[in-house]
């Protein structure tokens, strides 16, 4: 799967001169992103800056007002399904979860990709097992994490966006996630996720980007070090 | 002072007018949005229907409260079997009033627990009002006033979830004195009396207990290709949690079948086609507002689920059908015991029976199609959105009725054209193509209002 989708395309997500406005608020201006192949990219910003904006443009749940997104040489816009069939996506607390069991919610997912069942050793590893039969609305807010995790794993899917990845999770949950993470590095796949837990993001390792007043900047080593001292001046 | 640090103070100080002004939480405006709602949506389509069947019973030249009474103090059978009813039917809504988890945080407030068990034995007395008011009625208001504390008893002890032998006991004791003991003077101070103690035990054990019910195990339903996963996730999220619309709908179809037997009997309908048209013609507006219930509660299920099927790229015939499916299944159902229901009521010939169940299933399934492919059409996330749903299906019944006057029963054929148009052109919009030219029109729309 991966060669066939690859095939004279290096950079396997291209999103370019995406603007969002929300009402008369300006979320995203001309916002441009290249992620390539095994690459991990990290999305830095406050609170409101519009990282899930951009993730959420970047799954296809949002229509950018302008821009594109291609991903593998499909482009995402226009209801384009070929593209979705790379993407996975974990959404941040905000998005709203069915009514379902834990089971019920990954045969939904497993049906919606066209994926095959997720390996019972995956299941086991992010801590599913035991609340396969639980509604997700009896879960915490950890637990609705993994299977929101679990969910997006299904079909390996070639870009996998995280919404906060390591909000809720406990430190075991957030340890298996940059395994995992590392992993799908390892076999070339891409991963995007937005953050603001330093340590995660430290550990990580990816390309950091910072999303500010709409505008996305690259972060180089230096800015990265002036960051952390600006955050450790108050304390020192 | 700068024109910034002007603006800055000025906000501040409204801030502070809205964050430091004295705060006044009223507990019984908590208590009703936390759990009080969720109890009085639960019981609210079961007490219209019970209203309707009061009507039917208790009005006109029916049944005097009395004479109910009178049975249930004259004959056990009547008394433990009205109760018995009455205690199965109340026990979801008590549940849904003592089992609310929102209500969970109400316990970290600083209000004494008193106030809490009155809040709770209030609302519980208002959920048995019913029965208790066709017994004031009835049988006086020592014989009302000691059925309320028997009933609040009972139910206290219900919701508290697997009982212990104590409770059980206390569950026995309170049904065997209902059985053994009419309600004379002398038997309604003995319910009463043992009611209010079994409460006083009971009450603040269930108010405990039954918000942190565990939630027992279940199977797993959604299964399959996306169609059958899709439908079936709405026809489980349906049940679980929608469960009143799917007893309105019930009751709706229960009220055609009411007005379909008087209505042909009434006019003395023989012929075949006749009894046939009458049905359809009572049945078609009935359905369709019952369908328009349960369509409501799948569209937002999809809502719900809009962020999965767009990063998935469903297709609209997968997200149209799946979701018409879902309303789809129950109402044929419904459908097709109000067929047979009305068929066996009227003591009609056999041929006549099958007759009117196929039609009835016909139009229940064509008239859920419609009554989907309308509301999704109707409702676009608008302020105006209410009204306008109100306005299709008003329309939508009053076409239904003038059809079938007009077409009789070839009112089904009109039936499943209208269904085949209208969920083709929800195909189509829902169709992800659609939806983004129509959202680029709207961007456009926007930016550049006079150019377009």
């Amino acid at each position: 799967m991966m060669g066939t989708q690859s095939k004279g395309a290096p950079q396997t997500l291209s999103a370019v001169g995406l603007s969002k406005q929300l009402g008369r608020r300006v979320i995203l201006n001309k916002v441009s992103l290249q992620g390539v192949a095994g690459e991990t990219v990290v999305l830095r910003g406050e609170n409101g800056a519009g990282k899930s904006t951009l993730l959420r443009i970047l799954a296809g749940i949002l229509e950018p007002d302008a821009g594109q997104v291609t991903l593998c040489g499909e482009v995402l816009g226009c209801g384009g399904v070929a593209a979705r069939r790379h993407l996975g996506y974990v959404p941040d607390s905000t998005e709203q979860l069915p009514e379902l069991l834990v089971a019920e919610f990954v045969n939904l997912n497993r049906a919606l990709k066209s994926a095959p069942p997720p390996a019972p050793a995956l299941v086991d590893q992010l801590g599913v097992t035991p609340i396969l039969l639980q509604r997700l609305s009896t879960l915490s807010f950890g637990q609705r994490k993994r299977c929101c995790l679990l969910a997006a794993l299904l079909g390996d899917p070639w870009l996998l966006l995280l919404d906060e990845p390591s909000n809720g999770l406990d430190p075991d949950g957030v340890q298996l996630l940059l395994s995992l993470l590392a992993e799908r590095s390892a076999r070339g796949l891409l991963t995007v996720c937005s953050t603001n837990d330093d340590r995660f993001a430290a550990a990580l390792a990816g390309t950091e980007y910072r999303l500010a007043a709409g505008v996305l900047q690259r972060l180089t080593a230096l800015d990265m070090r002036t960051l952390t001292a600006e955050k450790e001046a108050p304390s020192a | 002072m700068s024109s910034q640090t002007k603006t800055v103070t000025a906000l501040s100080d409204q801030a502070a007018q809205v964050l430091f002004a004295p705060v006044r939480v009223p507990l019984l405006r908590l208590w009703w949005a936390s759990s009080g709602r969720a109890a009085v949506a639960r019981v609210t389509p079961l007490y219209v229907g019970l209203m309707v069947l009061g009507g039917v019973l208790f009005g006109g030249n029916g049944m005097d409260a009395r004479d109910l009474t009178g049975l249930a103090a004259r004959q056990a059978g009547v008394r433990v079997g009205v109760l018995g009813i009455w205690v199965l039917l109340a026990t979801p809504g008590v549940r849904a009033l003592l089992g609310a988890r929102s209500a969970l945080g109400m316990r970290a407030l600083p209000v004494s627990r008193s106030w809490h068990y009155a809040l709770t034995g209030l609302g519980m007395a208002t959920l048995e009002l019913p029965l208790v008011g066709l017994w004031l009625r009835g049988a006086g208001l020592l014989a009302g006033l000691s059925l309320l504390l028997w009933l609040l008893a009972v139910h206290a002890l219900l919701a508290q979830g697997p009982l212990r032998w104590t409770e059980r006991g206390l569950m026995l004791v309170l049904w065997g004195l209902w059985t053994a003991l009419p309600q004379h003077t002398m038997g309604a101070a003995v319910h009463g009396a043992v009611g209010g103690l079994v409460l006083w035990q009971a009450l603040p054990r269930a108010w405990r207990l039954a918000a942190e019910r565990p939630r027992p195990l279940e199977k797993p339903h959604v299964f399959g290709g996306t169609l059958r996963a899709l439908t079936t996730s709405y026809l489980v999220l349906l049940q679980r949690t929608q469960r009143p619309l799917l007893v309105r709908a019930a009751l709706l179809l229960a009220v055609a079948l009411a007005i379909a037997t008087l209505a042909t009997r009434n006019n003395h309908l023989v012929l075949p086609a006749e009894v046939a048209t009458r049905s359809l013609l009572v049945l078609g507006p009935l359905v369709l507002l019952a369908a328009g219930g349960l369509a409501g509660a799948v569209l937002q299920s999809e809502r719900t689920l809009l962020w999965l099927l767009e990063s998935t790229g469903c297709s609209g015939f997968a997200r149209v059908w799946s979701s018409q499916a879902a309303v789809v299944l129950p109402i044929a159902v419904l459908s097709a015991v109000y067929g047979a229901a009305l068929g066996a009521l009227l003591q009609v010939s056999p041929a006549l029976r099958g007759r009117l169940v196929l039609e009835a299933v016909l139009c229940g399934v064509w008239a859920a199609q419609v009554a989907m492919a309308l509301l999704r059409w109707s409702s676009r996330g608008e302020e105006h959105d209410g009204d306008r749903i109100l306005k299709v299906q008003l329309m939508a019944g009053a076409v239904a009725i003038t059809a079938t006057w007009a077409l009789h029963e070839g009112v089904l054929l009109g039936w499943a054209l209208a269904a085949v148009l209208l969920s083709g052109i929800a195909v189509s919009w829902a169709a992800p193509l659609t939806r983004y030219l129509r959202l680029r029109w709207q961007q456009q729309l926007a930016a550049h209002p006079e150019e377009v």
